[in-house]
Parts: C-alpha cells; sequence; structure tokens
C-alpha cells in the first residue's frame, strides 16, 4: 500500500524524532551525566532541528526500509 | 575508556561482523549477572553526530537480532572498564530482572498528532482575534479573543480523552506503557501524545492491526505508529551515587 508522498514525509520525520528521542533521553544511563534533554520532546525537536536535517539527508536511502508502519 | 551500547544476558552474544562507532570492533564484558557490549573508544565523550548515532542505532538493532534479552544504553555512555564491572556489580539484580522484563520482547512507539485542518483553523479565528482593528469597541475585542481561548482549550481536552481512549484500547495488547500528553498549544507540530509499548514480539502484528483500525476509527486525529525499536523506555534506572556509610 502506497502513502501519499506528505504522509511518507511525515512519517519519515516523526521516525527521526522518535530515534532521536530514545538515543538521546531514554536508554540505561551508567555515567549518570546531565542528560541532554530538559522538558519534553517539543524541547528535543526544536534544539535539534539542524541535526536532524542532516540525519536525514544523510539516511534518506535508509529510511526506505523505514521503520515507519504503514497506517 | 569504553563505549557501551547495550546489556544482555549470559551466555555473551556473537558479536561477530557488528561494527561500532568508528568502525571499531565489538567486543564483550562478563560479569556473573550480564553482558555488557562495548567499543573501544578513544576520547571521554562521543558527539551526537549523524554518523555516531546511526552507528549506535546500527549496533543495538543488531544485537536486538541476536539476544531475547537486551537493555540499549543511551548514546554517549562512555566509561572505564573497572567503573563498569563495579556497576554491573552492584546492579546486577536490578539489571537481571530488567533483562527477564523485556525478554523477547520490543518497543513499539505510537505517537497522536491533531490533523493539520484543525490547528490551521484554531490559527485562523486566533489571528483574527489578535486584528485588532476588526472590532469596534475593546470589549468585542476581548470577548472574540476569550472564545477563541475556549475554543482552543475545549479542543485540547477532546484531543486529550481521545488519547485516553486510543491508549485504553492498545495497553491491553502490551505488557508495559509509557505516555506523555503535550500541551498543544505550545507543542511543535500538534504532537498531541507520545507513547510507547512493551509488545511481545509474536504480538506485534496484533498490535499494528489495532492502531490501523484505531486510525480508521478516529479519523479527528493521525496516528503514527513506529518500531520496532529497542526497549529504550523500558530499562532500569541506576542509582550511582556511592553508598553512604554512617
Amino acid at each position: 500500500m502506497s502513502l501519499r508522498s506528505d504522509d511518507q514525509e511525515l512519517e519519515q520525520q516523526v521516525t527521526l524524532v522518535e530515534l532521536l528521542d530514545r538515543l538521546l533521553d531514554k536508554g540505561v544511563v551508567l555515567t549518570g551525566d546531565v542528560t541532554l534533554s530538559v522538558a519534553d520532546i517539543d524541547l528535543i525537536y526544536v534544539g535539534l532541528r539542524l541535526l536532524v536535517s542532516s540525519v536525514e539527508a544523510v539516511q534518506r536511502s535508509r529510511l526506505d526500509n523505514s521503520k515507519a508502519v504503514e497506517r | 575508556m569504553i563505549y557501551v551500547y547495550a546489556l544482555a544476558e549470559l551466555p555473551p552474544p556473537d558479536v561477530s561482523g557488528i561494527l561500532g562507532i568508528g568502525d571499531r570492533p565489538i567486543d564483550f564484558l562478563t560479569s556473573n549477572q550480564a553482558v555488557a557490549i562495548y567499543s573501544e573508544s578513544q576520547a571521554e565523550r562521543i558527539s551526537p553526530t549523524a554518523e555516531n548515532l546511526w552507528r549506535h542505532e546500527s549496533v543495538v538493532e543488531s544485537l536486538l537480532k541476536r539476544c531475547p534479552a537486551l537493555l540499549p544504553l543511551r548514546f554517549g555512555e562512555v566509561l572505564s572498564v573497572v567503573s563498569l564491572r563495579e556497576i554491573l556489580s552492584r546492579h546486577g539484580g536490578t539489571v537481571a530482572a530488567s533483562l527477564e522484563r523485556v525478554r523477547d520482547s520490543v518497543e513499539l512507539g505510537v505517537r497522536i498528532l491533531s490533523p493539520l485542518k484543525s490547528d490551521m483553523k484554531v490559527a485562523q479565528e486566533s489571528s483574527k482575534t489578535a486584528e485588532a482593528g476588526a472590532f469596534s469597541s475593546g470589549r468585542e475585542y476581548m470577548c472574540a479573543r476569550l472564545a477563541s481561548e475556549q475554543k482552543m482549550r475545549d479542543s485540547y481536552y477532546y484531543f486529550e480523552c481521545l488519547g485516553k481512549i486510543i491508549h485504553s484500547a492498545l495497553a491491553p495488547l502490551a505488557q508495559d506503557s509509557t505516555r506523555r500528553l503535550h500541551d498543544s498549544a505550545n507543542s511543535n507540530r500538534g504532537v498531541l501524545v507520545t507513547s510507547a509499548y512493551l509488545v511481545r514480539r509474536g504480538q506485534i502484528d496484533e498490535f499494528v492491526a489495532r492502531v490501523r483500525e484505531l486510525s480508521t476509527e478516529n479519523p479527528d486525529v493521525k496516528l503514527i505508529c513506529t518500531g520496532p525499536w529497542p526497549t529504550y523506555n523500558f530499562v532500569p534506572v541506576l542509582n550511582l551515587k556511592e553508598p553512604t556509610h554512617g
């Protein structure tokens, strides 16, 4: 089942945000350092806009096997 | 120094063919109750570049395929071998219990977004009230503004209720879940709810099918389901402070 292009782009963006949220704010912490997140995902998203752009540019082909589940 | 990717159960998994950050080979360190998978690190801090982030995730996902139970680490955990051994020794029981909890399970993410159409409608109404010149008096302006804000609050309450309904439908299909509500007035892109569900591998299809059904049943919101992820949201919180001796 193919998705409309805007739906696909939205799902790709959400997938990237989901990935960054998990890598930078979740997972086992061993070192006890201050986490990179401050409040909630919105802050992370806004703070990482540039990084998201670079990640998206580099990994667009990887997202062909996207982790986003079709609606 | 070593960069740690994940904790797993004994016996150690096959890590052949997996390369870590900086293309360094993957190795493991065992305690009496768990295995820590790592690669050597020259630096004490690893920058969250796109390449490093993707490599971390790539390693963890490769391990997820090889390990029935896996606890992923947050990005950037660099420490000494001595420190790691001490942590595993001190928290071995907690780690073992957490591995048991996530065995044969993965994480599925569900986000509920408000539809763009509603966002634009609210924004348009809000902008109208801001045009003071459109009103004949200050009282009229304030009444219109209050009405607009009330609509926004009512809309938020409606979406909050929808979020609860959707969660109540999905939670029975998962072993555990986390859920965070967002203030739609301040959130970027209308994200209403961010959730994570711990789901048995054998129930992934059933869970995803239910998300599709809920998406059809609730056209006022947009549901996006991602995964399967390693279980980042279902890991133990380790008290890393040294115990004090009175």
